[in-house]
């Protein structure tokens, strides 16, 4: 719109109606400027420029990030310039993202005119550079994202992929993370004499930190486990290690249960490491395997007792984590006692069928809610007599 | 709700009565300041009152563990008292119930400190 055109010579009334105008469009194209770029530093450069080059500052610059345009003299620099007139850029939430602090030529005051272009450009440059940092993060949030899943690739492909087969026996593992990435770990490994290490174990608290806990436990546990050590013997020395990494290692400590199985004798070396109790249910009895000694990693020389159980034809096992007892409804806790009956109730199923069968029951009980904690477990079945 | 604290002291013995949830980042970090501030001021006979400790994870456990293991380190002594049930079992789960020395009656708790 050409103001200058007018047919008739403006009186006093829309001269100032001119003026304001013409205030509006410069303010409306350094509104434009300052919008025209995603990047911080780029926001507040081009508002600095405005301000010197749009009403003759001398110089301008801003607080945070340390923006200069123009010459500001270095006590303005310093912060202490209390009578520079000063603009805050403030955040949808009410907090100052920066100051604009312009310095006038000849330190002279600001005019009614040029105090309301700042404040109009500061309100401007507050949501550009709002904008800036939430696009930052989105780029930071985008590359974290890619990190997690690379991570959480790596924790799945570190389970065993194939469980062994052992004639007369199942086996099967499960493991849901209830973030990207967890604190369980689960392991499944045949020793030279051919029996078979079973591993369930829990770092203590969730995600990225804990997962990094369990790789370096199950480096541990996998180098010690080709050295054929007595079970005690095996956790005693993973627990010393771990905790002689230092103060934020036992802090994640680490409860475990171990067992090895002699298929030929039917025979069961069991010891539990400030684990949930193991469910064991044989054709004689139904019970527990409780802990033997404080978690893994948590108190310096720590012994633990092997259990040597008989697992003959129809015995089952249960290995699990708290994150299967820990399902809520409501505020109501599924529980072990729970876990127990679940686990009784799949009869002469098949392992892969026992943990089907028991997460179908979390699943209800919980009414499909997603999951708090980790979740794992291992099932170890024999088959009856007769059953191949 | 995170956890709270307030500190009293009954006969040489620093009673820390806690309350609300002693978790990953929440309580876990201010029951760890606590007892770092007690030991920094030679107060080393500290009695935890978990009555009104309402939740705790496996995070809270290790903490507890190493407040335990670093007033014993200055040449104090830790005890906890009136566990809630979900704290009992799972120090009972962890083993852990027989490296504390759990109290139920304050007096006597207090008393049990050596002078």
């Amino acid at each position: 719109m050409n103001l200058s055109a007018m047919p008739t010579p403006p009186d006093k009334t829309s001269l100032a109606l001119e003026q304001q105008v013409v205030r509006l469009q410069a303010l409306l194209e350094a509104s434009r400027l300052v919008h025209s770029t995603i990047e911080l530093p780029r926001v507040l450069q081009q508002a600095a420029r405005i301000a010197v080059l749009e009403l003759e500052m001398d110089g301008a610059m801003f607080t945070e990030p340390a923006v200069i345009h123009g010459e500001v003299p270095d006590d303005v620099l310093e912060r202490d310039c209390a009578e520079c007139p000063r603009f805050p850029l403030l955040a949808r939430d009410g907090s100052v993202l920066s100051e604009l602090i312009v310095v006038p030529p000849g330190g002279r005051e600001l005019t009614l005119y040029e105090t309301d272009f700042l404040e109009g450009l500061a309100l401007q440059t507050a949501v550009a550079a709002e904008n800036a940092i939430n696009h930052q993060r989105n780029v930071e949030y985008a590359r974290l994202a890619r990190d997690l899943d690379a991570a959480r690739s790596i924790q799945q492909s570190l389970l065993p992929q194939l469980m062994p087969e052992v004639k007369g026996y199942t086996l099967a593992a499960r493991s849901n993370a209830c973030y990207e990435v967890g604190g369980d770990y689960l392991d499944v490994v045949v020793e030279q004499d051919g029996s078979i290490l079973i591993v369930v174990a829990d770092v203590a608290g969730k995600g990225l930190a804990s997962a990094l806990i369990c790789t370096s436990f199950r480096s541990a546990f996998r180098a010690l486990a080709r050295q054929s050590l007595t079970l005690k013997e095996l956790a005693a020395r993973l627990s010393q290690q771990h905790w002689e990494e230092g103060e934020e290692n036992r802090r994640r400590y680490v409860t475990a249960a171990f067992v090895r199985l002699d298929a030929g004798s039917g025979e069961l070396e069991m010891v539990n490491a400030g684990h949930n109790p193991v469910f064991l249910i044989t054709p004689k009895e139904t019970r527990t395997v409780d802990a033997s000694g404080t978690p893994i990693g948590m108190l310096s020389g720590m012994r633990y007792a092997t259990e040597r159980i008989s697992f003959p034809p129809g015995s089952r096992l249960l290995l699990y984590t708290d994150g299967l007892t820990e399902v809520y409804q409501e505020d109501e806790e599924f529980g072990s006692d729970r876990l127990m009956e679940a686990f009784a109730e799949t009869g002469q199923a098949p392992a892969e069928e026992v943990l089907t069968s028991v997460w179908s029951t979390l699943n209800e009980f919980s009414g499909f809610a997603p999951q708090v904690d980790d979740m794992t477990a291992v099932s170890l079945c024999r088959t009856e007599m007769g059953h191949a | 709700m995170s956890m709270k604290f307030k500190t009293r002291q009954v006969d040489g013995v620093n009673v820390l009565d806690l309350s609300g949830k002693i978790t990953l980042g929440e309580g876990s970090v201010t029951l760890r300041d606590a007892v770092r501030d007690l030991l920094s001021k030679g107060q080393n006979k500290i009695l935890l009152n978990l009555a009104d400790v309402n939740y705790i994870d496996s995070s809270g456990i290790g903490e507890l563990v190493s407040a335990f293991t670093t007033v014993k380190n200055s040449g104090g002594e830790l005890k906890l008292l009136h566990l809630t049930k979900k704290v009992k079992d799972l120090l009972q789960i962890t083993k852990l119930y027989t490296v504390f020395d759990v109290k139920d009656d304050e007096a006597a708790a207090v008393s049990s400190f050596t002078s």
